[in-house]
């Protein structure tokens, strides 16, 4: 005879059909003379059953933007990498490593480099310092991440945006082709994960180069400040209740001021 | 740039974004940061296709990079999901059985919103146990890989969360 707790471990493939009959047989010689276990397994299976009678309606169906955006990450990723290939079949299943451990080398090593220097070349004691290191790791990582480097449209990703988030954000127009007048090319708006999802991280193209700007929805900074750290530009405001941070490589640091004013005079 | 259609490693793979956003769904329960998982799921997939072996269950390798893909969102949260699991466990052995009978609440159960505000109030480990089972249909073994737990203990945690969901509807029908 199996004790209540023997029993434990038996009773969903008991409820399930899939206990072997040496199993099925003790579960119902103890439940023949236990009644809280043959309550407990009338209430599990009464569960199942409403579980498996709403399984249709229970599945939630994706969203199609979200359909099309993940349908856009197989295609960047055609382009980017080598197609599939074909495992040992004795090899096991193994799922891919976190994604900040799955960099390509040139990343992890950047990003390493920045969490090193960030922790021990300085102390982060202020405000703008810690933004600068942590959009700049942000801006590393993601600048990889940013799916194919198409152009989207501003308009929508400010709905969308609004709609997900529940917070306005301007986002700077630009066209489909760089211009002097628009310099940059909206490639994409996310969540940026690194804050936690409060702090919107709009990716742009510029000259094929990466640029950053960072909005998060308060006043963060009491005066703008400009931080330049490895090999990085971070240049940084508040006004109107939202803190914005650009950012880009700085070998081109003289061509860059215009971008940021070009992003100033359009974020509002 | 090579047409979705043509890949059938792709073609599959977005053929379980249903699957993927509603597990996503009862994982996070807020439809963003549930498009973020799937989203993150898909490109880790996508960058990481060499390492699925053909002919294995494409569906299962791509919940267990949710699943993970979650707790490394979670972790980031400061949470840590086994002591929520653990006080669970103290929360279910002090269940007492309900005086409903199990057609009444079959019958209660007829709201889709009953049943799901029943789910999302369940613990972390019970509601995503008990949803890959019933809902996705996975066998112990495919949850125990993907949770990556034993498999005893996925029996247990199916089990003691259908009985927690039999418990919040039966008090949900009391209330209503």
């Amino acid at each position: 005879m199996k004790e209540c707790r023997e029993v434990e471990p038996l009773k969903a493939p008991y409820v399930d059909g899939e206990a072997g009959a040496g199993e099925r047989s003790a579960v119902d010689s103890h439940l023949a003379r236990c009644g809280r276990c043959r309550d407990e397994v009338a209430n599990e299976r009464a569960a199942r059953d409403v579980l498996v009678a709403r399984r249709a309606e229970l599945r939630a169906s994706a969203p199609e933007h979200l359909k099309a955006r993940c349908a856009a990450h197989a295609t960047h990723e055609a382009t980017a990498v080598s197609p599939p290939r074909a495992r040992d079949a004795a090899t096991p299943i193994r799922p891919p490593l976190p994604i900040y451990r799955r960099w390509v080398p040139m990343s992890l090593a950047a990003t390493l480099v920045l969490a090193i220097a960030g922790v021990f070349g300085f102390g982060l004691t202020e405000k703008s310092q810690a933004l600068a290191f942590q959009m700049t790791i942000d801006h590393v990582k993601c600048a990889r991440f940013a799916g194919p480097a198409g152009h989207v449209d501003a308009g929508v990703e400010e709905q969308r945006w609004a709609a997900t988030y529940g917070w306005p954000l301007r986002v700077p127009r630009s066209k489909s082709e760089a211009t002097p007048e628009s310099p940059i090319r909206l490639r994409g708006l996310r969540r940026c994960v690194v804050t936690d999802g409060r702090v919107a991280h709009l990716i742009y193209d510029w000259d094929g180069q990466p640029v950053s700007v960072y909005v998060l929805p308060s006043d963060q900074l009491d005066r703008a400040a400009e931080v330049e750290r490895f090999g990085h530009d971070a240049i940084m405001w508040s006004q109107n209740g939202r803190t914005y941070v650009v950012l880009a490589r700085s070998n081109r640091r003289p061509e860059f001021d215009p971008v940021v004013q070009y992003v100033k005079a359009n974020v509002y | 740039v090579r047409p979705e259609g043509d890949d059938p490693f792709t073609a599959e793979a977005l053929s379980y974004v249903d699957g993927l956003y509603g597990a996503a769904l009862r994982l996070t329960r807020r439809p963003a940061d549930a498009e973020d998982l799937v989203q993150d799921t898909y490109l880790k997939a996508f960058r990481s296709s060499s390492q699925f072996e053909r002919g294995t269950n494409l569906k299962a390798w791509l919940f267990t990079i949710l699943h993970n893909t979650f707790l490394n969102m979670r972790r980031h949260d400061g949470r840590n999901p086994v002591d929520v699991d653990s006080e669970a466990v103290e929360q279910a052995a002090d269940l007492r059985p309900s005086q409903h009978t199990p057609e009444q609440l079959l019958t209660r159960a007829t709201l889709d919103a009953d049943l799901q505000a029943a789910l999302d109030s369940l613990p972390e480990a019970f509601r995503q146990a008990v949803w890959l089972r019933d809902v996705e249909e996975f066998s112990y073994a495919e949850i125990a890989q993907m949770m990556q737990v034993p498999i005893g203990t996925v029996m247990s945690r199916i089990s003691r969360g259908r009985r927690m969901l039999y418990e919040k509807m039966a008090k949900a029908r009391v209330a209503g």
